[in-house]
């Protein structure tokens, strides 16, 4: 296990919605889980978060599609064309469960397409994914 | 005035299918001036004084000669005349040839071809009279006697040629229409240059030329008789028949052939004469008059195949308008679908979590009557939910077909009726008589799952049966979802198939009322139909057909 693991990744949420940020923020309260977590309201604040480093180190992307400004997958393709930013780890969570959305936001290399509607039990199984995801899984570090 | 056209549907004619009045007062003057010139004092005659050879023996050369062409002036003119209206001849039938490509019109053609056919038998008639084609006969007895000839093959033929497209029903192919046309046109060239040639060579013809009888040329009382014929009652009928404005003109130079004949029948006494030059003079414009009818049909024909064109580039720009308008309803309609499925469920979703937060923090203090609330509030943000939810269902049908594979009815409706986790005491029973059937799995699964669930959940028993049946018929397939529950009324079997149509409220039977209309709508996608069978009593049947899989193929690439 390397050193980068003992320290828990931040969780980064880009959405419009108020209520669902704070239901994350509630759940990861309710599961007693120290991930620093941030919230943009679109895609370009989430962008120029990221850009002005201003995330701590090692992080995972929670990202809406639907959003004013920038969208989603708009979004997605600006991080992937992104030199420094173009691995970071993107799970899309959204209420969408179109197939065209899916194959965009796939298409885009997400680590992972979660439509809210089922979450029946708030957010607590997103996070308990999260939680293992980033025990388990090497995330990078951008230079 | 209107008329039909080939398919059967009716135009509106601008223009009235006839020559314009003024044509006809032209055609009158024009056919009675050389008479009226005549009683005038004008002399139409080219008769030369005789030849005397004696006196001329002694003269040079070349007076002798200009002596020869005096002499002849009234066989020049006569060539002349002759010739021109031959030139009017072949003028009519090209322009019916380009008339009738433009038109497919065969009367045109028909009756061209005809006067270009009489325009030749003249022609040879002439050659005969100059000597530059063989002949022996006496031209005071050839001229006139091929002259008769002719008009009456001239009037024999235009009458022939109306006969036969007023006896021309069966719609022959385009391509034997003209053959036959060819072989008539090659057979009566053949016939009219034998005759001339006959003529020609014959050393005794009939005497043509009586200048003491009051009929002085009694040959040319048949053509006479003939055009009579034509102008008063056939070329009229014709007319009636097949109105064109060319038809119009036939009738109209019916004028000047008969006072071409009247002249000749009741005025030439000779050879040159002045009723001979002006009966010639009149056949030139007895050929002229259909040619102008020709040109004025010309004309009409292509102003009104012009407007058609603009009546299809017009109703071409109102089908694109359409097409347009439907494409912005049908993209209006996706995007309701998508403000459905996520602006409108995503703040019902906050409204959801914000509830089950209240009732976390404070589910130590809550009443009794305020739990119910609560509970009452979630219930009815599911059911709003679940009708967005098939609200979008329904405006997804017919996006996708899926592909065509082959399932066993039987095991395929028993898997369906597994997943819908059917109450202990509900059977499902198939007596299927189509085992297996090559189709659309997706929309049929759709369909009968949405069916076997409706028997379901508004039977009235703890104890159900379901019957599903499926027969092969001439098109396709007929299946039928019969159950044993409370039945349809009679008054109520229309309504649900509507959108968001329930027959009981939502609170005793939960239902968004979607679920036929997207049946119904499944069912519209492949021009099939659905139909309730119920007494009201007891039971209900829903029965629709299905294509063969040949039919949803040629739908799908559709």
């Amino acid at each position: 296990m390397t050193e980068q693991n003992f320290k828990a990744a931040s969780i980064l949420l880009v959405d419009d919605d108020d209520v669902d940020a704070m239901g994350i923020e509630r759940a990861l309260k309710k599961m007693k889980l120290a991930n620093p977590f941030y919230r943009a309201r679109d895609g370009i604040e989430g962008l120029e978060m990221l850009r002005n480093k201003s995330i701590e180190q090692p992080y995972m992307l929670l990202l809406d599609l639907n959003m004013p400004r920038m969208t989603g997958i708009e979004m997605l393709k600006e991080l992937r064309s992104d030199p420094t930013l173009r691995g970071t780890v993107v799970f899309v969570l959204t209420t969408s469960d179109e197939d065209q959305d899916k194959l965009a936001a796939y298409n885009e290399h997400i680590a992972g397409y979660i439509v809210k509607t089922k979450l029946d039990t708030g957010f607590d199984e997103l996070l308990k994914l999260l939680d293992c995801y980033w025990r388990l899984v090497e995330l990078p570090i951008n230079e | 005035m209107s008329t039909y056209t080939s398919d059967g549907t009716a135009e509106i004619i601008t223009a009235p299918l006839k020559m314009p009045p003024y044509f006809l007062y032209v055609v009158l003057a024009i056919c009675l001036a050389p008479y009226c010139l005549s009683l005038l004092g004008v002399n139409f005659a080219s008769a030369a004084p005789p030849l005397d050879l004696h006196a001329a023996a002694d003269l040079p050369a070349h007076q002798q000669i200009e002596l020869m062409f005096n002499r002849l002036s009234g066989a020049f003119t006569h060539t002349i005349l002759e010739w021109s209206a031959f030139c009017v001849a072949i003028l009519t039938v090209f322009l019916a040839a380009s008339h009738y490509f433009i038109s497919k019109n065969l009367t045109t053609l028909v009756i061209g071809a005809a006067l270009f056919l009489a325009g030749c038998m003249d022609a040879f008639h002439t050659l005969a009279a100059d000597r530059l084609i063989h002949a022996v006969a006496d031209n005071r007895d050839l001229i006139p006697f091929t002259w008769a000839i002719c008009r009456v093959f001239n009037a024999l033929i235009l009458i022939g040629g109306v006969t036969l497209l007023l006896s021309h029903r069966a719609k022959a192919s385009e391509t034997t229409n003209l053959k036959l046309l060819a072989v008539a046109f090659i057979v009566s060239v053949t016939v009219a240059y034998g005759i001339i040639h006959y003529s020609a060579a014959s050393s005794s013809l009939p005497q043509t030329q009586f200048p003491d009888n009051v009929i002085t040329r009694p040959y040319d009382v048949i053509p006479l008789l003939l055009y009579l014929f034509a102008g008063l009652f056939l070329f009229p009928y014709f007319y009636r028949q097949h109105p064109s404005v060319f038809a119009h003109a036939l009738v109209i130079a019916m004028i000047p052939e008969v006072l071409v004949e009247l002249h000749m029948a009741f005025g030439s006494t000779a050879l040159f004469d002045a009723h001979f030059n002006m009966a010639h003079f009149l056949k030139i414009f007895a050929y002229a008059v259909p040619f102008f009818g020709l040109l004025m049909d010309y004309i009409h024909t292509y102003e009104h195949k012009e407007e058609e064109a603009k009546a299809r580039a017009l109703t071409e720009q109102h089908l694109q308008k359409y097409t347009r308008e439907l494409e912005r309803s049908n993209k209006e309609l996706n995007d309701f679908a998508y403000v459905a499925s996520h602006d409108l469920k995503a703040p019902l979703r906050g409204i959801m979590q914000l509830a089950s937060w209240i009732e976390e923090d404070i589910k130590d203090h809550l009443e009794d009557q305020t739990r119910e609330y609560l509970q009452l509030l979630h219930n009815r943000t599911h059911r709003l939910e679940q009708l967005l939810n098939d609200l979008l269902a329904y405006s997804r049908v017919g996006r996708k077909h899926g592909d065509l594979k082959t399932i066993e009815v039987g095991e395929f409706s028993k898997e369906l009726f597994r997943l819908l986790n059917p109450p202990p005491g509900f059977t499902l029973v198939c007596d299927n008589e189509v085992p297996s059937l090559c189709t659309l799995s997706v929309p049929l699964e759709q369909i009968l799952r949405n069916l076997i669930n409706n028997a379901i959940k508004h039977h009235d028993r703890t104890e159900g049966s379901i019957r599903i049946s499926a027969q092969a018929t001439v098109d396709g397939f007929e299946f039928a979802v019969t159950d044993d529950g409370p039945g349809i009324a009679v008054d109520q079997q229309q309504r649900i198939f509507g959108i968001f149509q329930t027959l009981k409220p939502r609170d005793e039977v939960e239902g968004s009322g979607m679920g036929l209309a997207i049946v119904k709508k499944l069912l519209d996608n492949y021009h099939c139909h659905i139909h309730v069978e119920s007494d009201g009593q007891r039971g209900t049947t829903m029965r629709f057909n299905w294509p063969a899989d040949a039919t949803l193929r040629s739908l799908i690439h559709d």
